[in-house]
């Protein structure tokens, strides 16, 4: 690269100057989706007719640039870098990334608007027979200064250093943001119209804020990349000698990169970056680059560019109004009158502003004071705004370029299993237990709602859920199905996952298992979807996972949750791929079998916690006698058994859980009514006598409703008691009781007063009658309790 | 007008309206002020060597698009609640525009078409039969024959028949005088004829207003200042201009009990602390005109019967009758408050905060609570 001359870098408009003066280059400063940069942008190169045409973007893309410039293509397009660091070379996985064992995936977005000034300097130079490339650094240069160090995997295109710095600060008077500075400074056809002009304006703000730019702020990565950019100008220059080149960068590397010394940046691709060209929407590109984001605006004024118009926003602000009033109309609003009157607004507001034409923020205001009438439509007046400044355009790209191997692979699995993706929404049945096909096609389903695309309805899936439990009487599946644009999105961030939907899904299951590792209910669920999705290349490694978490997750509250799930599975287990594993069934019973063996240490229960455990006692013993009755697993209830008469005979063990122990004891046989009164009748903790009862009842009401033992034990209890005893435990007994209905509680009142309590002939004592009065108003007041919420 | 208790905002800033009316810029017809001198009256700015107060506190971007809608050929409604500055602004806005804010029609439920066009001098009228002479111009008869701003406050509060009036003079900015023949029956609007409206959200929205006369308005929303430091500002400046020169004058109002005030209304209001606590809210406003004339009442007080100081304790006594007024719930609120926000800056010594505390006695009673033994 010639020396160039030292321009005093106090003296921002000597070095701009000097900037437009070089004679080899053709220096194009821009800010990322200018209409107005594009505009003159496009204007330039078509009258230098450079020999290249060098633009900032991932330099690994320029091999794709034909796609970009087909005639074929369609913006709103992108170019997408990502980066998986399987090897933790940035170290940020565990950081940006949910556990060290996942990779970041890391991702830098490039948009190609029709009113970005890249893409008008990819389609001008193309017009012109110029070189094209792109020659920023690829994505590994990038993480870690722009991810790593912003703590974000995910990064578009920002103004970065031209908004955060001490000169706009000082120079933004009373605009609320750069965006509505820049469109006031620099937006307008008359600006665009005089390049010099407008390139000059740029060159001198962009210089000044790098004037005032302290050095160690350059360490956001900007000269590594202008480093890197440069050495790719020189390399330009050598491909064409004597010829000019055009180089189009943001505006703050315009101003240092003359100047700079080219070198390859250090960090270089490998098989774990990926980058691609992608057809995009408006609302993809909305979201992706945040609030206040108004592509169709940059769409609109571009389109008024390209008609000649000499106001081109003023012209989108007509034609945005339009669109907004038409959708503010379905929500029962807005005449032409209305429309009329927010873009006089919009013209008023610019006037009063300084604003050559309107800005986008013109627009907005002028079009909320004209439509909104207070709070009953504004929701609907920022809908119909969303709507104007969003749109709904859809890119487009040759079929040559072709689309990320997942979305094609995507694409044609859904024809295959005939899933319509014109857009309208589908019921889909699906008899899973007896045709194969349906089967398959409700893995493709499963592995869609796994990776999180917008393709169903809302409830997206009803059918036999092994998962969650829910729904195991259902024989078959049935779907919503809707297919939506946003889905191709979603498949081209997923797109370095895999190539087809099963290995995108099996690479996620990765990262969850990773995540669940040690959980044995998060393990167990991501069995039966990895079985359901018919994940079956990665279904060892999640067994293994399983595994592991029965072995090392000290919660009896999650195994027993994973045992019911397990349980569950054996439900539907015929029409999973997992069925008949050896290999699943070892693991329940060893699962099982853990579980069980840490009955009694439910002994160290807090008593605030009791009913937690019993919930959990009365799910352990479900799910054994379901797999019990199956047959499939092999269940021994010894162990359960023993389990629980240690726990009811642990002294520290709080009552409610004694009580519980003895009553799942009696619903497996083990204990008898007999045994259960006399432990009663033993219990030495007399004041939480009630708890017990509670635990007993909550396992085992039917204990109650047989022999009289149990109940001649309580009442000997209940009179026994002196009366401030009694009220104290009166709670508890309510509570107990609530575990029948009205009808048993009358017929348990009838036999205390027959069976158990004989009253002799004339008037009771006095104590006696009074505890029996008691005693039948606790029963009453139990009966009346009885309902929801009450329990 | 000397000894008016309070001048029109045209009368009391009439040298900056002097200075404004020298900067450049095209004028809509009719209008004394360009736009951009309009917004400055409102907003603050310079003019020469000449500071322009700031004199309404929000979004300055609302007073631009309150005075671009001006411009249109829509009136202008401002609805908010109470004590948001809808009818200052109003009053800034006819005043830099017409030079005149004082023709004013107040909305209440007995008002009546000829209160807001014209009526008669029914002497004259008997005597001479219908004349311009006998006719009596109301203010927006007024305001469309001279090219001025017309307000209209508490719009909704008018009967929607009276107010649907409007419509033509909006619409077709004409005037029909059924009762005079010829020309001197039709008054067609001036330019520089337009109308500001306020409506208050909070006794009733605008609701009860027709669609038809809706579409004639823009409409702009104004919030509450939202930042406690300009609010601090602003109610010590408008503190400090209330009591210049009147009989509080010599009263000393510290920074640490406008802190006080004005972070108990902002509190309340939003119904969060600074720390992000949440609050009970009842159902005063807590505006910041409010905040002001707590502010002042208090150093009324401190001057007529203290020692020209006011204390925190002076403003816990003033702050409960204007916040609670006749509402219990407001009341348990504000005693809510004192728990939640007062107390535990208190026990932290944060400056006046104590003695602010050490006063909660005087919300006992107050809103009907009983008072603790």
């Amino acid at each position: 690269m010639a020396r160039r001359k030292v321009v005093d870098p106090n003296d921002p408009l000597a070095l701009a100057r000097a900037v437009l003066a070089d004679s080899e280059t053709l220096w194009l400063p821009i800010r990322h989706l200018s209409p107005a940069c594009a505009a003159v942008v496009g204007r330039r190169i078509r009258e230098v007719r450079p020999a290249a045409v060098l633009i900032e973007g991932p330099d690994d893309a320029t091999s794709l640039i034909p796609f970009l410039v087909d005639p074929v293509a369609q913006p709103p397009l992108a170019v997408l870098s990502t980066y998986a660091d399987l090897k933790n070379r940035f170290g940020q996985n565990g950081i940006l990334s949910p556990d060290p064992r996942i990779p970041v995936r890391f991702r830098s977005w490039w948009p190609l608007v029709a009113s970005a000034p890249e893409h008008a300097a990819l389609l001008a130079g193309h017009e012109v027979g110029a070189e094209l490339a792109f020659i920023d650094a690829p994505l590994p240069a990038h993480i870690p200064f722009e991810h790593a160090r912003l703590a974000r995997a995910v990064q578009g295109p920002s103004d970065g250093a031209l908004a955060e710095n001490a000169y706009f600060s000082r120079l933004r008077g009373t605009r609320r943001s750069f965006g509505e500075w820049w469109e006031s400074a620099f937006e307008s056809g008359e600006a665009a119209a005089d390049p010099d002009r407008f390139l000059t304006a740029v060159l001198v703000f962009a210089a000044s804020v790098r004037g005032l730019t302290a050095r160690g702020a350059l360490d956001d990565g900007s000269r590594v990349r202008e480093a890197h950019m440069a050495w790719h100008i020189a390399q330009a220059r050598k491909r064409h000698p004597g010829r000019v080149i055009a180089v189009v960068t943001g505006a703050y590397h315009t101003v240092a990169l003359p100047w700079t010394a080219g070198k390859r940046a250090a960090a270089k691709v490998d098989r774990n970056s990926k980058t691609l060209v992608c057809a995009w929407s408006s609302r993809g590109l909305a979201a992706l680059l945040g609030p206040g984001a108004a592509p169709a605006w940059g769409e609109a004024v571009w389109s008024a560019f390209e008609a000649g118009e000499t106001r081109p926003y003023a012209h989108a602000v007509q034609a945005l109004t339009v669109v907004a009033t038409r959708v503010a109309r379905l929500e029962g609003g807005a005449s032409t009158a209305e429309a009329v009157a927010a873009v006089s607004a919009a013209e008023s507001l610019a006037a009063l502003r300084g604003n050559r034409e309107p800005t986008s923020w013109d627009f907005a205001e002028g079009l909320r004071l004209a439509l909104r009438k207070g709070e009953q439509n504004r929701a609907a007046v920022e809908v119909a705004l969303q709507a104007a400044r969003v749109g709904g355009a859809m890119g487009r790209l040759s079929g040559a370029a072709g689309a990320p191997p997942l979305v094609l692979a995507w694409n044609a699995e859904a024809k295959d299993h005939r899933l319509d993706v014109s857009g309208g929404e589908v019921t889909v049945r699906l008899d899973v237990r007896r045709q194969e096909a349906h089967r398959r096609k409700s893995a493709f389903l499963h592995q869609s709602r796994f990776l999180e695309l917008p393709v169903f309805g809302e409830p997206p899936f009803r059918g036999p859920d092994p998962a969650s439990g829910q729904d195991l009487h259902l024989l078959g599946e049935t779907w919503t199905f809707r297919w939506r644009e946003a889905v191709v999105e979603h498949l081209v961030e997923l797109a370095d996952r895999g190539p087809t939907p099963t290995a995108a899904a099996e690479s996620l299951m990765a990262d969850r298992v990773a995540e669940a590792a040690g959980d044995a209910a998060a393990t167990a669920t991501l069995v039966m979807d990895a079985a359901r999705m018919g994940l079956r290349a990665i279904l060892p490694s999640v067994l293994a996972a399983a595994e592991e978490a029965v072995q090392v997750d000290p919660s009896f509250a999650r195994r027993v949750t994973a045992l019911g799930r397990y349980a569950e599975w054996h439900a539907v287990r015929d029409v999973l791929p997992t069925f008949g594993s050896e290999r699943l069934a070892v693991l329940i019973g060893r699962l099982y079998l853990r579980t069980t063996l840490d009955v009694p240490s439910l002994a160290g229960t807090h008593p605030d916690r009791a009913e937690d455990a019993v919930e959990q006692l009365r799910a352990l013993l479900r799910h054994a006698l379901s797999l019990e009755a199956d047959g499939a697993v092999a269940v021994d209830r010894r162990p359960l058994v023993e389990g629980l008469a240690r726990l009811a005979g642990d002294p520290t063990c709080p009552a409610t859980l004694v009580g519980a122990a003895l009553g799942l004891g009696a619903a497996v046989g083990a204990v008898t009514e007999g045994q259960v009164a006399r432990e009663l009748s033993a219990f030495a903790r007399i004041d939480e006598a009630g708890r017990f009862l509670d635990g007993l009842l909550r396992t085992s009401r039917g204990i109650l409703l047989g022999g009289s033992a149990l109940l001649t034990a309580i009442d000997r209890l209940v009179t026994g008691l002196e009366w401030d005893r009694f009220h104290a435990m009166l709670p508890d007994l309510r509570r107990a009781f609530t575990a029948f209905v009205p009808a048993e509680l009358q017929r348990i009142g009838e036999r205390v007063a027959g069976e158990v309590v004989a009253l002799p002939e004339g008037d009771p004592p006095d104590d006696v009658a009074r505890v029996l009065r008691l005693a039948a108003t606790a029963a009453e007041q139990a009966a009346l309790s009885v309902g929801p919420g009450s329990r | 007008m000397a000894d008016a208790i309070r001048l029109p905002a045209e009368r009391r800033f009439a040298a900056e309206l002097a200075a404004l009316s020298t900067l450049p810029g095209v004028r809509p017809e009719g209008w004394r002020l360009a736009p951009r001198a309009v917004a400055m009256f409102a907003h603050g700015g310079q003019v020469g060597d000449l500071p322009i107060t700031r004199k309404f506190w929000g979004d300055d971007a609302l007073v631009e698009r309150a005075v671009a809608s001006l411009a249109s050929d829509r009136g202008l409604l401002l609805i908010g609640e109470p004590g948001t500055a809808k009818s200052w602004l109003s009053e800034l806005l006819a005043a830099g525009i017409s030079g005149a804010s004082t023709l004013v029609i107040h909305g209440t439920a007995g008002l009546t078409e000829d209160q807001i066009k014209y009526g008669w001098n029914y002497a004259l009228l008997l005597a001479e039969g219908p004349s311009p002479r006998a006719l009596v111009p109301g203010p927006l008869y007024t305001g469309m024959r001279t090219g001025r701003i017309v307000r209209f406050e508490e719009i909704t509060r008018a009967p929607h028949e009276v107010s649907d009036g409007l419509l033509a003079a909006l619409s077709e900015k004409l005037l029909s005088v059924p009762e005079l023949a010829g020309d001197e029956g039709l008054l067609l609007g001036r330019p520089g004829f337009n109308l500001i409206a306020t409506a208050n959200t909070r006794d009733r929205g605008v609701n009860e207003m027709s669609a038809a006369l809706k579409r004639r308005f823009n409409f702009e929303h104004v919030q509450p200042v939202a930042d406690l430091d300009e609010e601090i500002r602003l109610v010590r400046e408008q503190i400090t201009s209330w009591v210049a020169g009147g009989p509080a004058a010599g009263v000393v109002l510290g920074e640490d009990l406008l802190e006080l005030l004005v972070t108990t209304f902002h509190e309340i209001r939003t119904g969060t602390t600074l720390e992000g606590v949440r609050l009970e809210r009842g159902s005063a406003t807590m505006s910041t005109a409010e905040a002001v004339s707590v502010g002042y009442n208090a150093a009324l007080h401190a001057s007529f019967f203290g020692a020209s100081v006011v204390a925190p304790r002076d403003l816990v006594g003033w702050l409960a009758g204007t916040v609670v007024k006749d509402d219990p719930a407001s009341a348990k609120a504000l005693r809510s408050y004192w728990e939640v926000a007062v107390k535990p800056r208190a026990s932290a010594e944060r400056g006046a905060w104590r003695a602010y505390w050490a006063a909660r006695d005087l919300l006992e009673g107050v809103g009907g609570a009983p008072k603790s033994r």
